[in-house]
């Protein structure tokens, strides 16, 4: 990759742009600036002069840079969006990876490719550790409230703790839902019956 | 019946005029069409071009502009769309911040009682007028696209005005839920935006509106149901099933007595996620142009029914146009009939719904508030 080529990345999550931004200083990329904030946006890019803007799908101001295509073809460098028309299963990464990509015109697209290309893996990479550790947050939970219904099954019913498993388990069989939809609404009718 | 249900993704941002395709879905006129109605939010038109060229949806709410642009070139990574059916005409406000506010006040203190977009136009031409003299900087006014009415609207009222749009005040895109917090900070000193949002800066008290895009052409269509059109070629039944619930849509939003439950509706989460209250405004036209001071009527400030509203017609479309090429988007090489015929398709129209095709010679002619036609 050209290490002259100058990156901006406009990013409001703070732990995914910082994925992204090791991504790219490891394969010598160091020109790189971050923006956070997106305010007054335009002037910013234009003092910047940046060869490659990366920005979040979901960022409103795509918008914005939308306008800049129309305004800079008069005043300033035109700016294009990176992937050539014909090359749509490579917007379409960028797409499900949620990261849109613009290089300024003239740059070769081959030299910005593996720019893009790193962006999309971290970006992946973030979404699945991003699912990863709601997962995992979301199976703590679920554990805890089966054990709250387990409780309260053996406090009422007077059963032991594995009779109270089984319990539940046959509960959620019979009606075709998971173990702990049945613990959160024991625990739920619990907390609202006394 | 039995009906294979299809299913059709449309995309839509949160403003007031995404109501029919909303109502299409909730009220279950798509449903008896036999279409799974699913419908995705938005965060910004970039992504809504996208994400219909890719796939991701087969259509969706558009700026007016925005089929035009697509078919015509003008926009990077778009496809042709087809744009059978206008959503909505008009709807958007222009607001401006409390000390220019002030400052058109003191050109002249009825403006705002008046509301007459001429008068308006004058004490705006007046204020920019005196900040050139007294070396303060041009005033800045945010819009939501390049290819959206909002841009061509501000431009032609102020250059109808006398105020030169590229000279005399900047012109530049805000995402609309933005906009209530750039004006507050002073970022920009006004904004032509659709609703609710400024609505919303008048019930925060940062702005005052002094106008509204129905007073330049009454009749001027603001968003369309655009289509990729190999979808189009592919799904000639959903296609037909989607005009004709969004009709009943129409139809439905015609009844101002169905226009509490419609607000309600658009104000969850799924769809607009701002107050009812403020959703109200837009759809009866009864609205709030200054914090604590009564509501007024402004006749036709956002239609979504009635006299061939929803009918694309490209001779109005053909104004749009005139607009892209009078502020430089497009030049006469870009302009084919074909591709506006598409973009205001209003062939498909009539072809599925004959008998309203007819309402639209109930349409009043294109005025526009400078007399010129």
């Amino acid at each position: 990759m050209g290490a002259d080529i100058k990156i901006l990345l406009i990013d409001e999550n703070e732990a995914r742009a910082a994925i992204l931004l090791e991504g790219l200083s490891s394969s010598g990329l160091d020109r790189i600036e971050w923006l956070r904030d997106t305010r007054d946006l335009v002037e910013r890019i234009f003092a910047l002069d940046p060869d490659v803007i990366l920005i979040d799908l979901e960022n409103p101001n795509r918008d914005v840079l939308e306008q800049m295509f129309q305004v800079s073809r008069a005043v300033k460098r035109p700016i294009a969006m990176f992937v050539d028309q014909s090359d749509s299963q490579s917007i379409a990464q960028a797409v499900d990876a949620g990261v849109s990509a613009y290089i300024v015109n003239g740059l070769k697209s081959e030299r910005v490719q593996s720019i893009v290309d790193m962006t999309v893996s971290r970006f992946n990479a973030f979404s699945r550790l991003h699912k990863e550790l709601a997962e995992a947050k979301n199976a703590l939970e679920e554990r805890k409230t089966v054990d709250k219904a387990k409780g309260i099954l053996m406090k009422q019913r007077a059963l032991d703790e594995a009779e109270a498993y089984a319990l539940l388990r046959k509960t959620a069989m019979n009606k075709g839902l998971k173990i702990s939809e049945i613990a959160s609404s024991i625990v739920t009718a619990s907390e609202l019956l006394g | 019946m039995t009906q294979d249900i299809q299913t059709v993704k449309i995309g839509f941002i949160p403003l007031v005029d995404c109501a029919l395709l909303v109502i299409a879905k909730e009220k279950g006129f798509a449903q008896n069409e036999g279409i799974d109605l699913q419908l995705f939010k938005e965060v910004s038109w970039a992504n809504i071009r996208d994400k219909v060229y890719l796939g991701y949806l087969d259509g969706a709410q558009m700026l007016a502009g925005m089929p035009i642009a697509a078919n015509m070139g003008l926009m990077q990574t778009a496809c042709e769309i087809v744009a059978p059916f206008v959503l909505g005409r008009n709807g958007n406000a222009i607001t401006v911040s409390h000390p220019v506010f002030a400052n058109m006040q003191n050109e002249d203190p009825d403006f705002l009682k008046a509301f007459d977009l001429k008068r308006t136009g004058a004490a705006l031409k007046a204020v920019v007028a005196r900040r050139k003299k007294e070396g303060q900087p041009i005033l800045r006014f945010g819009m939501v696209f390049p290819f959206s009415c909002h841009y061509y609207h501000l431009r032609y009222w102020m250059a109808a005005c006398g105020i030169e749009p590229d000279v005399d005040v900047h012109l530049e895109v805000i995402p609309p839920p933005f906009m209530d917090q750039y004006l507050g900070e002073g970022r920009i000193d006004g904004f032509c935006v659709g609703e609710p949002w400024s609505s919303l800066v008048v019930a925060q008290d940062i702005g005052v509106i002094v106008g509204a895009t129905t007073q330049i052409w009454s009749r001027c269509p603001e968003k369309l149901l655009g289509l990729r059109k190999d979808w189009i070629d592919n799904n000639p039944i959903a296609l037909q099933g989607l005009i004709k619930a969004l009709h009943q849509s129409s139809v439905w939003a015609g009844d101002m007595s169905n226009m509490e439950e419609l607000s309600q509706i658009l104000s969850t989460h799924n769809y607009i996620d701002v107050p009812a209250e403020l959703i109200i405004r837009a759809l009866t036209g009864d609205v709030r142009l200054q914090k604590g001071q009564p509501k007024i009527h402004i006749p036709d400030f956002l239609t979504l029914s009635g006299r061939g509203a929803n009918y694309p017609d490209p001779g109005e479309g053909q104004w749009i146009l005139a607009q892209m090429e009078r502020w430089g988007q497009a030049n006469g090489a870009h302009c084919q009939q074909e591709g506006m015929n598409l973009a205001f398709c209003a062939d498909l129209y009539e072809k599925v719904l004959p008998s309203s095709a007819q309402d639209v010679q109930l349409a009043p002619k294109i005025i526009l508030f400078d007399d010129i036609k």
